[in-house]
């Protein structure tokens, strides 16, 4: 097992070192000349020779990458040229609000999708299945932006139960309640596609297990139903859900942008989008980083974990 | 030898002339009709209604935008200001109008127009791309192939929608921008598809005879491995183009993609958000539009798996 986390760790060295100089050449794709564009129309010369010298603009490409990796690798990514604060100081907070979303979705999604899969599977056919079906194949085709609009129309604007937008009411105290109260229409408009991609997969890969042998003879052994198939069946229809389930976690971290910016809530997704409008390219470049960064991360633990519940993969 | 060992070689002989004949009438019929593996997927696909009327969904939302001039019953920026935000079920707006007194249903089919090729152009464009490299790599394990792979790995680790946001964003506003960012994010994970499928293929005995008669790589590839591997990609391909059209809507509805005055079926969920507690079809139409549209392609796309591994129909 040791073996496989450290050969997993090792070869995400090279992948963080290609996504830096992936983020690295964004500037590049920036049209015209950089520094005149980022700031904007009425740049002076004297501060389109300041940015260029701030971002390094002056020196060969290679030069210009070296020095950025450096200053990233120190936890220095540069300055916010909109917001005129470090990208570090902005990134990291940010980020830390879009987990709280991400993680509410990613709930939602576990906490529904897996018992409504698996249930799906050991009833085929009943209603439960049916609806479970139809439901996953909805959700799987639902614009983000869209339910999150109709979510907003009909509980916030219509029926006035949750908050149109934010992270805290301004007058509130900011607790716990507060918060659960915004979050859950963002959170559910955002855990639509991982539920269905979870609950489908429970579903098929609980069919796959509860026909085999090992399950008969479970029950063969006078086992209740419960026992059969929450501690045999899940037991091994589980790693290819926390496969996938990892990688929407992953995809969770880029997914709460449309709810982000439609529910305002103030997360990374948001951040992002402002900062592209606004053509605030160290800002993207770090919060690109910073999500691309917990990407690998997220893809690795989950990984290990199904190595850890599945050891024939270890071998690989 | 005895009369029975006689009579056991004579009944031994006459099965396996039996089988011979069957095996040539078989030869002789696939030499006339042969079953290609996308031949297979067509036959399966038939007999799978939700697929087929899934399909035929599509194609008529596909006609009805490109006959949009004829069939709209308005112009796409002719307003009539009088019936703003006017109800669907109004008289001579099936679907209503929108915050500019325009016919949501005439916009919609001139929208089709955007959307549906805004998404689909570079999943073509994509796939073609991520055929020949995906063939390559699959063929070239080492070398080129690594290479290949290798480099493909980096764009994993980004988020798909977060990437082509950031391209399409930094790029600026526009249809070439936006397909170009669906190309790059594309491109790996179909890439994947198609060197799995060929690693598989291209260790079977027909590429390995193929190679003992002497036929170049180029020929190996395009004529015996090809053929092989497009299925699994057609499948990809589908599923994914209605993830694309919703995705493209996504980008137009943050002010990333076309911008107005063409409509487009994002733009027009994000120009009903100022009003949508006072008239929430301006929304909710286009979204539902854009959902049919993908739940389409998904059913279409399911189908063709089913059809190609009935094993997986679960």
């Amino acid at each position: 097992m040791a073996n496989y986390v450290v050969k997993r760790l090792l070869a995400v060295v090279p992948i963080l070192f290609g996504v830096s100089i992936v983020i690295f050449l964004f500037l590049q794709l920036v049209p015209g000349d950089v520094a005149a564009t980022l700031l904007g129309p009425r740049a002076t010369a004297e501060s389109i020779a300041a940015i260029r010298a701030e971002l390094g603009l002056d020196k060969p490409l290679h030069e210009q990458y070296v020095q950025w990796l450096f200053a990233i690798l120190q936890g220095d990514m540069g300055r916010s040229i909109i917001l005129q604060v470090p990208v570090v100081d902005i990134v990291v907070p940010k980020f830390f609000n879009t987990l709280i979303l991400a993680a509410a979705s990613l709930l939602i999604a576990i906490v529904v999708g897996v018992p409504v899969g698996v249930l799906s599977a050991v009833h085929q056919y009943s209603w439960l299945d049916r609806i479970g079906t139809v439901g996953a194949v909805l959700g799987a085709a639902t614009p983000t932006f869209w339910l999150a609009l109709v979510l907003m129309y009909v509980f916030a604007l219509n029926l006035g139960w949750f908050p149109t937008s934010g992270m805290y009411d301004l007058r509130g105290d900011g607790g716990l309640l507060d918060l659960l109260h915004h979050l859950v229409l963002p959170s559910i408009a955002t855990a639509a596609i991982p539920l269905a991609v979870i609950t489908r997969l429970a579903r098929s890969s609980t069919l796959e297990v509860i026909r085999s042998d090992y399950i008969t003879a479970v029950r063969a052994k006078g086992m209740s139903e419960r026992v059969v198939v929450w501690r045999h069946a899940l037991r091994n229809a589980l790693p290819p859900i926390i496969s996938i389930t990892g990688l929407q976690a992953g995809f969770l971290l880029g997914g709460t942008l449309f709810t982000e910016v439609i529910f305002t809530w103030p997360g990374i997704g948001l951040q992002l989008y402002e900062a592209i409008l606004g053509r605030d390219v160290p800002l993207v470049q770090g919060a690109m980083l910073f999500i691309a960064f917990f990407f690998v991360l997220l893809n690795l633990v989950a990984d290990i974990i199904v190595a850890y519940l599945n050891p024939k993969l270890r071998a690989r | 030898m005895t009369d029975a060992m006689q009579d056991f070689s004579r009944a031994e002989l006459e099965a396996g002339r039996a089988a011979r004949e069957a095996w040539e009438a078989r030869a002789k019929r696939d030499a006339r009709k042969p079953e290609s593996s996308l031949r297979l997927l067509w036959t399966a696909l038939k007999r799978d209604k939700l697929a087929m009327a899934s399909a035929v969904f599509l194609l008529l939302v596909a006609l009805a935008t490109i006959f949009a001039p004829w069939l709209a019953p308005y112009g796409p920026n002719e307003a009539n200001p009088s019936l703003r935000l006017e109800p669907p079920l109004t008289e001579g707006h099936l679907l209503g109008l929108d915050g500019q007194g325009r016919d949501i249903l005439t916009r919609l089919l001139y929208g089709g127009r955007v959307s549906l090729p805004i998404a689909l152009i570079p999943v073509a464009i994509a796939t073609f791309i991520s055929v020949i490299l995906g063939l390559i790599a699959g063929f070239y394990r080492k070398g080129v192939g690594e290479v290949i792979m290798r480099v493909l790995d980096i764009f994993y680790a980004f988020p798909t929608v977060m990437l082509a946001i950031a391209i399409a964003g930094i790029l600026g506003p526009g249809m070439m921008n936006v397909m170009l960012s669906i190309v790059i994010v594309l491109i790996p994970y179909i890439t994947r598809v198609v060197y799995t499928a060929t690693m598989v293929v291209s260790e079977e005995d027909f590429v390995q005879a193929a190679r003992a008669c002497g036929a170049s790589d180029t020929r190996i590839i395009f004529s015996e491995v090809l053929p092989n591997v497009m299925s699994p990609v057609i499948v990809y391909g589908t599923t994914t183009m209605g993830l694309q059209v919703v995705f493209a809507a996504g980008l137009s509805f943050l002010g990333l993609g076309v911008q107005p005055p063409i409509a487009d079926w994002g733009i027009m969920t994000a120009s009903g958000r100022d009003v949508l507690s006072v008239a929430p079809h301006v929304s909710t139409i286009p979204g539902i539009v854009l959902l049919l549209v993908a739940l389409a392609f998904n059913l279409v796309g399911d189908g063709l798996r089913d059809a190609l591994d009935p094993r997986l129909r679960l």
